[in-house]
Formats: C-alpha cells, sequence, structure tokens
C-alpha cells in the first residue's frame, strides 16, 4: 500500500518493548509497530482504537470519522474495501 | 511495451515487500510479459496517477509509455510540463487526506511521493520516527550507486546516504552497502551489472544499470525536490 491505510487495534502484544499491536486492517489480523508514536500516544492506544498504518508502522491516531475519511479516499482511487490491504 | 518492463523494475522492490501494489509481485519479474505487467501496474494505486498526469502533459494515451514512466522513476525533460502547483491540486484530490503530507509544490517524480506525500519526512521532524523513519526515507526513495563488486546475485555498492541535520534533509558521504539484483535466476535490471558501472537502486534491490547522464538526472530531479521539501520545512516553522 503505496498510501495511509485505517486499522483497528485489537490487542497489544507481550513483549517487543510494548511497540507491536495487532490491528484488523479490512478484515484481516496484522500486527503492526506503534514506534512512530510519541510515549503518551503509544501508552493511550488500546483495543478499538482506529489508527493510519504504512508499511507495517501506526503512523497516527485517527478518530473513527479520519479512518472512513481515508478509507474512502481509497476507494476513489479504485481500491475497494474487499480487495485493498 | 518497454515503459511496462521499466516500471516494473522500478517497482518490484516494494511490491515483493508487500509495500505497494497489489499481490503477485513474481509477475513484475516477466520482462516476456509486458501485458501481464501492465495490468498489475495499473493497481499501484501511488505511482499510477503520477504516470497518469504526465502522460497526459506528454501527449500520449499509455501511462505505460517509456517516456512517462522514466520521467517519474528516474527524471527526464517531461517533468517540466506539469506545473509543480497543479499537481499538488490534483494529487491532492486524488489520495485525499494523508498523515504529515507537506503537499509542497513539487515534480511528478517518485522522489515527490517519497519527500512530500509520505508521512516519513514529517515523522523524521516530529521526532518519533527516529532512525527507523529516516531508513524508511533512504530505502523508499530511487537513489544511484556505483558498483564496486559482484557476488552471485548481490553487489556492493558505493552511495551516499540521506542525513538530517539540523532540520534539514541532505546527502551524506559516500557509504557502501550491499544490494541485489536477482533472486533465483530472475534479473531484475535485464543483465548482470559489473564492478564500475552506476545503478539505480530502490530498497536493497538494483533496479536498472544507467548511463552517466540518467544517473545525473536522478541525482538533479532528487536533490530539487529535497531542495523544495527543506524549504516547505523552513516556510512552516516560521
Amino acid at each position: 500500500m503505496c498510501l495511509g491505510i485505517p486499522g483497528r487495534v485489537v490487542e497489544r502484544v507481550e513483549g517487543f518493548g510494548g511497540q507491536l499491536v495487532v490491528a484488523d486492517v479490512l478484515g484481516s489480523a496484522k500486527r503492526v509497530s506503534i514506534g512512530m508514536l510519541d510515549d503518551a500516544e503509544q501508552a493511550a492506544l488500546g483495543p478499538g482504537d482506529w489508527v493510519l498504518i504504512h508499511m507495517g508502522f501506526v503512523v497516527q491516531c485517527v478518530d473513527a470519522a479520519g479512518a472512513e475519511k481515508a478509507m474512502t479516499g481509497l476507494e476513489l482511487m479504485g481500491q475497494p474495501r474487499e480487495s485493498a490491504q | 511495451m518497454t515503459g511496462a518492463v521499466t516500471f516494473a523494475r522500478y517497482a518490484y522492490p516494494p511490491n515483493q515487500l508487500g509495500y505497494c501494489g497489489p499481490d503477485g509481485s513474481s509477475v513484475l519479474l516477466d520482462a516476456a510479459s509486458p501485458e501481464a505487467i501492465a495490468d498489475h501496474a495499473r493497481r499501484f494505486e501511488g505511482a499510477w496517477p503520477y504516470l497518469e498526469i504526465l502522460a497526459r502533459a506528454a501527449g500520449v494515451d499509455d501511462p505505460l509509455d517509456e517516456r512517462v514512466v522514466r520521467a517519474y522513476w528516474v527524471g527526464n525533460e517531461l517533468l517540466d510540463e506539469v506545473d509543480p502547483g497543479a499537481l499538488v491540486t490534483e494529487l491532492r484530490s486524488r489520495f485525499g487526506e494523508q498523515p504529515y503530507a507537506s503537499w509542497v509544490p513539487g515534480l511528478a517524480h517518485h522522489s515527490y511521493h517519497v519527500f512530500a506525500v509520505y508521512p516519513w519526512v514529517g515523522l523524521v521532524r516530529r521526532g518519533t520516527g527516529g532512525a527507523a523513519a529516516l531508513s524508511v526515507l533512504e530505502k523508499c526513495r530511487i537513489r544511484t550507486g556505483e558498483v564496486l563488486a559482484v557476488d552471485g546475485e548481490t553487489v556492493t555498492v558505493r552511495s551516499r546516504p540521506l542525513v538530517h541535520v539540523a532540520g534539514r534533509l541532505g546527502l551524506g558521504e559516500p557509504r557502501d552497502e550491499s544490494a541485489a539484483w536477482a533472486a533465483g535466476g530472475r534479473c531484475l535490471p535485464g543483465r548482470p551489472p559489473e564492478a564500475g558501472e552506476l545503478v539505480a537502486l530502490h530498497w536493497d534491490w538494483v533496479c536498472e544499470v544507467l548511463g552517466v547522464e540518467q544517473a545525473a538526472e536522478l541525482e538533479r530531479r532528487s536533490a530539487d525536490q529535497l531542495g523544495r521539501t527543506n524549504a516547505g520545512a523552513a516556510e512552516a516553522a516560521g
């Protein structure tokens, strides 16, 4: 994915310095790093939170509206939800 | 259909990593099937809009025209036919909101996507991305290198790394790195590179052997974008 894609945090992964979470990305569970977020954002992140993911990294925390907006952008480029990854 | 093959050489590295484009990166290694490559290329949601914009500027119907593809990945005179401000307007309408994108006016060149649309420059500047964000920028940008040695399907190349010093992105002193030019006998640049040749690098791959003028063009266009990115950051900082 050459652009940011929304995901929803499912759980934090034990170990790895607390830097990994499992996120639901369009129905697939993906392990992604939260190392690009600042300490406060990392500490606050939990199940149900929406994030934007880029190359395996969470790059920004967003709300549901922000995630929907990002998804809409992908759909405008011909990436229907079921095939985007 | 040589443009399709050129596209494949540069697009394969991030595609096989799962970062860009659809599944099935191996099709990009099959230079004998340009139609299949073209089908694959149309689903690169980041690169394809640039190719369409450049094709329109060139007055050609095919975004995989060789001159169009080469303008995007390496650089050529076609880049000067796209107004930087109009480019930003069109890309913003096509890509929508992108985290930490600077949207500074720039060229319809791959370096624009890396340094103005991707979040990594913003994350470097924010300070949370650190070395990891800089590393992504370094591998994601198309850069030149000089082949020092060839060992099987890998080469040792000398190249100048991206650095972030005093709030500015630039190039550091040359250093040596390894890159692949083939996988399982399937060659990406069309032929094995040789010691002393200049090559284009993307992620940890040799995409293509470059002539001196092509390498200079890639470096010039990349430096242009870095300058625009640095100027945009300085302006934003007030």
